[in-house]
């Protein structure tokens, strides 16, 4: 490969104003869709620099797993719920320097986090990776063992490290998923075979049945204890939220 | 054909000791599939749900008292690929995590027969997040520590919003994945900075590189550290982290409350006190940090507690308190004191599931957990009062009791570490005194007082689960037992926390000097 | 001539930086112009095809043959006014088409035409090309979000839900692959179809993957938002789903798009399972009959082979569009949830069954052949349709005592 160095450090700085641009878009921009759009924007600028260091890998799963899949989701999500669509989802009440204090703090420790990692005693000290003390990442790149690696794009030692030194924690994350899962449908399934039971009309699955859902759920009369009168899609019909 | 060289590996990561993870996957897997497969449930076929997941349960206490007699642990060892140390110090916690697994499924039964429809997936979740949090406790890899803290972080959320139709129970789920998502992200944060600054994720590793560090506290270490202390704090319910508990412990079913101020909590402790004892073992720094949390927590804790009116958000500032009074053990950091802390935690899993499993049965007689409401219980149900007394009583440390020796063994260890921590002491027994205001008060009304309107109305043919009377027992068996034979427990304690200490850096960093 | 024109470059004298940009721009430039006289063609032979299933004449007017009817279409798209009805987001509206347009070719980058017409020879190909594609999604679903129309709206999130649905049974069988060649390096997966030279009895779909060609085919004319998964777009529904606002240039990149994307997916799916540009016999003709060698000959016939392939696909879908009716959307997802992810999670496990078979016998990759698979295909295909039937004795089950339950629910509220 010739030496890029040059157009490694454009694109360097340009992905990386365009992740901090764009996480600072998602924090201040008043529209919860371009909040996403920037979120989208940040993720593939983080894949940019993951191509720069190397790792083609994680830059294409970064992009099929957060940039897509992730923003998909959150847009997806912002459709089925916001009905206004440029609405700032706080509202008005809050003071108009609310952000003052949070900003502050956040910079404070920003700052004190760049001082400390540019301090001078600051040292690359690896025990049994690849680097050694103070090894330059260009020249860790002309290592044999590094250069193995990079060559088919990290995907045979990321397998490699999956299946030995990560084990546990990745079948572990299977598991960990498995009940995300079952948690995501307890908390969103709208009616259980064991509710049907109950002799309630099956319920329609078409997006406006969230008033029928609302009638069938009172009668289930389902609480907690001393709250049984409060019901959780009742007092979803009172605010008006579908 | 089949290449057997698998199986050999399989063999030499020590699998064979997570034997009780393993276990508790598959049960997991069984009652999940026969959940699914048999959609509309009679009454009888949960109650028999809950038997399999309780044998399950079992079955894994049994497998790991197993793999603890069949292999004794003389040092630690080295499981799947050192990503998980198995040590006496991870096989307490286990026990103690499995054990308040089994008694959480016990006392939940009844209590979600009343008050959902959907009971069995409440299994497969405490068994998931059991398995997240037996796995923490013996981890040994900031990957593991974080699939594993992740697991049962998320089953808690989702065990939080059991009731789904309950605005509380969703309000406490909401209330507890925000918090607990800035919470992981900080925590992630800190260990990505650990990473940076060591090259590695092992804690052996780790602690090696930042062997280097010892005498010039570098910045990025304190930030770490304030980081971890915040996630850590989080899920310890220490001030100022504990804004969550009251609201959830309240919004939650109760017997979700009661796991998460009990299994949640170990687990935590457990890792905790691993990093700490391995990872940052030089750093006198965490004392101070962990020294104000302490108190601010046993402070915060027991003063709003005299405030309140409902039995399940006192039994949360409780916890808070009690997380306070357990820090203190870590801010002295000796042996002793650590151990204590162990003891501590064993004697602080009986008292407070017991006290938690009279409050269930206590409204699933009156459909109430206001404090006024135990009034006279004395009267219709003096079992149950005479449990619920014992268990307030431990946790007020009154003699006889667990509590008290736990109390005494810690604060002995505290004030003996040296001049600097009598005032820690001094506090803690001022808190412990003020807790006996609103202990006792409770004991007072069901004793004494005549009997409220709800105590009134228990009809003296209402069933008590007797999954719940045993569970209750139990507990308060145990509290008893521990209060009268502390010693045996203690030893065991001290013995794990050795081997805690072995695996201290140092100790490691001087072998490879000798090799060189 | 690819050495030619580089060493030209490199005899410029310019930086080495420039001559790389230079390279990839001209790559591009060629790669695209191929996908753009494609899409053109496409649009008539879809409208021929059509035609000739409806029993029409389809266009006949503009040019022999109606030749030159895109192109017409074209012209009169560029001079089209712009219209942007009040309410609408105007950014994301604006932005909306090139997104969606953007990503679907520069896929084209990644796909090898021939073993020299190639953007980008990179290790983990066949992920980034899944990755792209699926991001062309975010483009459809702003744009159902930036028209203000309820049609759009619900246009764009069918697709979206479909996208992310599709996306997993797409990527699934495609790890089959993957798992077959043991590499994600998409020239080194056609290499290894051809590996033995047996021809088409050496392609995946024939010899080891045939599951999951078929899951492949069907979830990507559904990624391609093709009839009968069409749901996004459906003209009868939704006049048109997310595009209904669009008029002019834009409307004319989502089409575009749209066309450029099944011709994607069709050379992608040649690439994985028809050997790519090699020829039906095994190996090149012009090379195994003819002894030709001349490089720029045989690269003329790989790219006849893989447009011959494609086209074939092409065609197919064509077909399939004129005959099939919609899907309804809880069908699309079931199809999708309860079939095709259980089936190719089954599909992977029978792979790795055969890998591992493979690896006992001492060799790295599957090397497939007409006879050396026997052996492990029964093998593995065994053990999937003892897992199939399993799985259908489980559910039938349960679909028989769901059916059951829900008569007794009619009866009792009767």
């Amino acid at each position: 490969m010739e030496n890029l160095t040059l157009l490694n450090q454009i694109s360097f700085w340009l992905f990386a104003i365009m992740m901090i641009g764009g996480a600072l878009g998602v924090v201040f921009h008043k529209s919860i869709v371009y909040s996403a759009l920037l979120l989208l924007v940040t993720f593939l600028s983080i894949a940019g620099l993951f191509v720069l260091l190397n790792a083609p890998f994680i830059a294409a799963a970064q992009i099929l797993v957060y940039g897509v899949g992730l923003t998909i989701v959150l847009i997806f999500g912002i459709m089925l719920t916001g009905d206004k669509p440029f609405v700032d989802p706080v509202g008005q009440e809050r003071p108009k320097r609310y952000w003052l204090i949070p900003g502050v703090i956040a910079f404070a420790f920003m700052g004190f986090l760049l001082w400390s990692l540019l301090s001078p005693n600051y040292n690359f000290t690896a025990v049994n990776g690849l680097f050694l003390e103070r090894v330059q990442p260009s020249i860790a790149e002309t290592l044999p063992g590094v250069q193995a690696i990079i060559a088919d794009g990290g995907v045979t030692h990321i397998g490699l490290l999956l299946f030995s030194k990560y084990l546990l924690p990745f079948e572990l994350a299977s598991v960990l998923l498995l009940l995300a899962m079952i948690g995501a449908i307890i908390l969103s399934k709208r009616q259980f075979p064991e509710e049907e039971a109950e002799g309630e009309p099956h319920v329609s699955q078409d997006l406006d049945g969230g008033a029928m859902e609302g009638k069938s759920c009172c009668s289930l009369n389902e609480g907690n204890g001393n709250l049984a009168s409060e019901n959780f899609d009742s007092e979803k019909e009172t605010l008006g939220v579908h | 054909m089949f290449d057997l060289s698998s199986l050999t590996v399989m063999s030499q990561q020590n699998l064979f000791y997570l034997l009780p993870e393993g276990i508790l996957t598959l049960g997991l897997l069984v009652v999940l599939c026969l959940t699914i497969f048999n959609p509309k449930k009679t009454s009888e076929e949960n109650y028999a749900l809950m038997q399999v997941s309780l044998i399950t349960v079992l079955l894994a206490l049994s497998a790991l008292a197993w793999t603890f007699l069949r292999v004794p642990v003389i040092t630690p060892q080295k499981a799947a690929y050192s990503s998980i140390t198995i040590d006496m110090f991870g096989y307490l916690m286990r026990m103690l995590i499995l054990l308040g697994a089994g008694v959480t499924i016990a006392i939940s039964h009844r209590f979600l027969e009343k008050n959902t429809r959907i009971v069995s997936d409440f299994y497969v979740l405490i068994m998931g997040a059991s398995l997240g949090g037996m796995l923490l406790a013996s981890s040994n890899d900031l990957i593991m520590v974080f699939v594993a803290l992740e697991t049962l972080s998320i089953t808690s959320y989702i065990l939080a919003g059991y009731f789904r139709r309950t605005i509380k129970s969703a309000e406490a789920s909401l209330k507890y994945l925000i918090y607990g998502g800035m919470g992981t992200a900080v925590f992630l944060f800190g260990l990505s900075l650990v990473y940076g600054l060591a090259g590695s994720t092992n804690f052996q590793d780790i602690g090696i590189a930042l062997v280097h560090y010892h005498g010039v506290v570098h910045p990025t270490l304190i930030v770490i550290m304030l980081m971890i202390v915040a996630a850590l704090g989080f899920k310890l319910s220490a001030a100022p982290f504990h804004m969550w508990a009251p609201d959830v412990y309240e919004g939650a079913p109760t017997p979700v409350s009661a796991f998460l101020s009990v299994v949640s909590k170990t687990a935590a402790f457990a890792i905790t006190i691993r990093m700490l004892l391995i990872l940052f073992s030089g750093f006198a720094e965490w004392a101070v940090i962990w020294g104000i949390l302490a108190v601010l927590s046993m402070i915060i804790g027991n003063f709003v507690a005299l405030k309140q009116h409902n039995a399940k958000r006192l039994l949360a500032y409780s916890t808070v308190a009690h997380a306070g009074y357990m820090l203190l053990g870590l801010v002295v950091g000796t042996s002793v004191s650590v151990s204590s802390l162990l003891f501590y935690l064993v004697t602080y899993l009986f008292m407070n599931l017991g006290a938690f499993a009279a409050v269930i049965a206590f409204s699933t007689l009156t459909q109430t957990d206001e404090i006024t409401a135990f009034s006279g219980l004395v009267q219709k149900r003096p079992w149950l009062t005479f449990g619920f007394s014992i268990c307030l009583l431990s946790l007020t440390g009154i003699p006889i009791t667990a509590g008290f020796f736990a109390k005494f063994f810690l604060f002995q260890s505290v004030a003996l570490a040296g001049p600097v921590y009598i005032w820690l002491v001094i506090i803690a027994l001022l808190n412990s005194t003020i807790s006996m205001a609103y202990y006792l008060n409770i004991i007072r009304l069901m004793v004494v007082k005549e009997p409220s309107a709800e105590v009134e109305a228990i009809s003296d043919s209402a069933p008590t689960s007797s999954a719940l009377s045993t569970a209750l027992s139990f507990c308060v068996f145990a509290t008893l037992l521990l209060g009268i034979f502390a010693s045996p427990f203690y030893q065991f304690t001290t013995l794990s926390v050795q081997q805690l200490a072995q695996q201290r850096p140092m100790v490691i960093s001087q072998a490879i000097f000798q090799k060189k | 001539m690819h050495d030619l024109i580089y060493r030209l470059l490199m005899n410029l004298g310019l930086p080495v930086e420039l001559i790389f940009f230079i390279w990839a721009g001209l790559m591009f430039v060629v790669i695209s112009l191929v996908g753009q006289v494609a899409v053109v063609f496409m649009v008539l032979m879809e409208r021929k095809v059509l035609a000739w299933i409806t029993q029409r004449k389809g266009p006949n007017r503009v040019g022999p043959w109606g030749l030159l009817q895109t192109v017409a279409d074209g012209v009169k798209l560029l001079f089209k006014e712009d219209i942007m009805i009040p309410g609408q987001d105007k950014f994301l509206f604006t932005a909306a088409p090139i997104l969606f347009f953007a990503p679907t070719f520069v896929i084209y980058a990644l796909l090898p035409f021939t073993d020299k017409l190639l953007g980008l020879n990179l290790p983990i190909g066949l992920l980034l090309i899944f990755a792209l594609s699926s991001l062309s999604v975010v483009g459809i679903v702003l744009a159902g979000w930036g028209s203000n129309n309820k049609y759009s709206l619900i246009g764009g999130m069918r697709s979206a839900a479909q996208a992310i649905s599709y996306e997993i049974p797409l990527v699934l069988s495609a790890l089959g692959v993957a798992l077959a060649a043991g590499t994600l390096n998409l020239k080194t997966i056609i290499e290894s179809q051809n590996a033995g030279q047996y021809g088409i009895f050496s392609w995946y779909w024939l010899s080891i993957l045939p599951l999951s060609f078929v899951i492949f085919w069907s979830s990507s004319i559904a990624e391609v938002n093709r009839s009968p998964f069409d749901l996004p777009e459906a003209e009868s529904e939704l006049v048109s789903g997310y595009n209904t606002e669009y008029t002019g240039m834009k409307f004319a990149l989502f089409f575009l798009a749209e066309y450029a994307s099944l011709f994607g997916m069709s050379v992608l799916m040649v690439i994985l399972f028809f050997g790519g540009y090699y020829s039906p016999f095994g190996g090149l003709l012009l090379q195994k009959w003819f002894h030709i060698n001349d490089p720029i000959l045989l690269e003329f016939e790989m790219a006849t082979w893989l447009i011959i392939k494609t086209y074939i696909f092409i065609a197919l879908a064509m077909l399939i569009r004129g005959t099939l009716p919609r899907l309804k959307p809880d069908q699309l997802m079931g199809f999708s949830w309860k079939f095709l992810i259980p089936l190719s999670l089954v599909n992977i496990l029978s792979i790795a069954i055969l890998k591992l078979t493979w690896i006992g016998t001492g060799l790295k990759t599957i090397q497939a052949g007409p006879f050396t698979f026997v052996v492990p295909y029964i093998v593995a295909y065994g053990v999937l349709a003892i897992v199939l039937f399993l799985i259908l004795v489980i559910f039938g089950n349960i679909f028989k005592r769901k059916v059951i339950s829900r008569i007794q629910l009619q009866q009792r509220t009767v």
